[in-house]
Formats: C-alpha cells, structure tokens, sequence
C-alpha cells in the first residue's frame, strides 16, 4: 500500500480505489495498535476474566512504538524507509 | 461454548455482509465468520484464550506472533473494503464468546451505526512528509568562501569550524522549510477531507497524517497531493491508502 509520490508518478487510474495494496508493517501497526474501536467500558468482572485479557494486551502492546521496542523489524518489511536508509540521505530522484 | 477459546473481533460491518470476501485468514489460522446481530454484524474468528494471553497478555509479549497477528486483523478487516462500510477495532479486542459479542452489538447499536454512516462513501489515506535533504555541498563551496573573506587568515580548525557552521544553518534552514511546506500542505488537504487525525512521527518525518476522504474527491485529493510533490520540493511525499477508517472510529467518533 505504498504510492512514493514523484512528479513522474501517473494520475490515478479509474481503478484507483477497487483494491487496497499491501500495506508496509510500519503502516499497518500505526492503525491496529493506536487506532480503531476501543471498546473497555463494558468490561464484567464477574465473567471469565477473557475481557480482562482484553486490557492486559492493550497495556503490553499499546502502540506502534511499544513494537517497536519489543524488536520488531519493521525496516525489514517497509519498502520506503529500507531504501532511504540504504541512500542514507541522498536526494530521491 | 468450549472454555479455552474466545472470540476475537475484527470490525463491525453492516450485517448485509453475509459472508466474508476472499476468505483471508484469521488471527493464529481461525475461520473467520460473522456474528449478527438486527443490522449489524462482527467479523469474528476463534482464537485460543491460552495462546492469545501468552503471546500477548505476558511480559514480554511474543513480537513475532504480534507481527503475523497485525498482518491477519488487518487483511480481514481490508477484506470488507471498500465494497462495504467498515468499523475497524484495535488488536486485541477479545470477548468471552460469540453471545458476548452479540450483547456488545446490542449494547453498542446506535454508536456504531453511527461510526458506520461516518464512514460509508470514505476512506482513510495516509500522508508522510519528510524534509529533503539539502543537496551535498561541493568540497569548500559556500563554507569556503566565508574563510576565503577572512583573507585568508583563516587556520584550518577555523576553516572546519565555519565550514561546520554554514552546514548546520543550510540544515535549520531545510528544516523550517520544511515545518512551513508540511503546515501548507496539510491544510491544503484537510480542505479536501471530512476529518483528519495525526500519528507519531517517526524517523524525521516532518508530517505524518491520516484523512478521511469521501470517495468522490478522493482524485482530486490524490492529484493535489501530486501537483505539491514539485521538482525541488523541501519535502518528499510518501502517500499511503486508501484504508478502511481506522483513525477515525475512536471512542469520540463512535460517540458523535
């Protein structure tokens, strides 16, 4: 799901929309770690404590940084920054 | 119910979703499958609670089953979109059962009909902005002219000093043209959106955005996001989506 903009790059398709590229993991865990519905109001104690499992998860793996720390690569698996790293600063041409 | 699975939730969808497209896979391989309920439904699949609480609910969580289960909730979640109006939940949300979810879709209906309406017709697109780095100075080049109007007095520390000066100042100035392209640009693009919403930035990124866009302008959106993307920009562009509404489901969405 990454589109590097560059004067070169072409005007959208008419199929622009229809289907979602993949998404680099750096992208993908800024969106499921920090973003999306929370739901916590309505957490029961007095059932199985799942939903405590719930809260626990978003207190160990609670943003895209918290990953980050944890060693996930995202380099690795992201397109874009791999190669600006690999130019180390060079001008995009 | 069997006691050692539960039921994690994906996203909520209208329940005229009577089956799940492209049958991606779940989180650790489940089936996923829709838990209806009146109008709504939630994209679901059973997970094992043991599993899920020791790769994720222990310190430390396991980074390579967070890794595959990112990658899984968010292909399900795509799976539905764009063809359908998608209400995205967080990693993690876990319910008891399926009669739990379907209380929450009761417990919950108005607000998510609402998040559903707030999003139908639209999609999330990302934009990153990053300074671009000032082109290398040819050895000696401006920095060398300062010594050279010290006539010629200058020592070779003073030389390497100066020159060290006129680098920081050629990469402050980058930077604050920067900060101003990135503010231009973004309000530029919040004229084209419903809503917009910051991340983090990460890595010296100057801008890093999400935009609720409705589908109809989604060109003009993309192609302003284009004609800003100069031969000598002060930023480099880095365009993301679309995406089903992920930033913009939050709590005070769903409540608005």
């Amino acid at each position: 799901m990454t589109d590097q903009v560059s004067p070169a790059a072409q005007a959208p398709s008419p199929g622009f929309l229809s289907r979602p590229e993949p998404a680099s993991l750096a992208d993908v865990l800024e969106r499921v770690l920090d973003k999306g519905v929370v739901i916590a109001g309505d957490i029961r104690v007095n059932l199985v404590d799942v939903e405590l499992l719930t809260i626990r998860i978003r207190l160990l793996v609670a943003s895209v940084d918290r990953a980050r720390e944890m060693g996930i690569d995202w380099w690795q698996h992201d397109p874009m920054l791999a190669s600006r790293a690999r130019r180390s600063g060079v001008a995009d041409g | 119910m069997d006691s050692q699975r539960a039921t994690w939730v994906y996203a909520v969808v209208p329940a005229s979703a009577d089956r799940v497209p492209g049958g991606p896979a779940g989180v650790a391989d489940g089936a996923v499958r829709l838990v209806a309920r009146q109008e709504l439904a939630a994209v679901v699949s059973s997970v094992d609670r043991a599993e899920v609480a020791g790769a994720l609910g222990q310190e430390p969580p396991d980074p390579a089953w967070l890794e595959r289960a990112a990658r899984h909730h968010h292909e399900v979640i795509s799976a539905f979109f764009p063809g359908l109006p998608t209400v995205p939940f967080r990693l993690g949300t876990i319910y008891h059962d399926d009669d739990r979810v379907r209380e929450m879709l009761a417990e919950r209906a108005g607000e998510f009909r609402a998040a559903l309406d707030a999003v139908t017709g639209r999609v999330e697109w990302g934009v990153r902005a990053f300074p671009e780095a000032p082109p290398p100075e040819p050895a000696g080049a401006s920095a060398g002219s300062l010594a050279g109007s010290l006539a010629g007095a200058a020592l070779p520390g003073t030389d390497y000093l100066l020159r060290r000066k006129a680098e920081q100042s050629a990469r402050e100035q980058a930077r604050r043209a920067a900060a101003a392209a990135a503010q231009d640009l973004d309000q530029r693009l919040r004229l084209l959106s419903v809503a917009a919403r910051g991340h983090p930035a990460h890595d010296g990124e100057t801008l890093n955005m999400s935009y609720l866009v409705d589908n109809a302008r989604a060109d003009e959106f993309v192609r302003t996001l284009r004609s800003l993307d100069g031969p000598s920009p002060p930023l480099r562009l880095h365009l993301t989506g679309p995406w089903p509404a992920y930033s913009f489901v939050g709590l005070g969405e769903l409540a608005r």
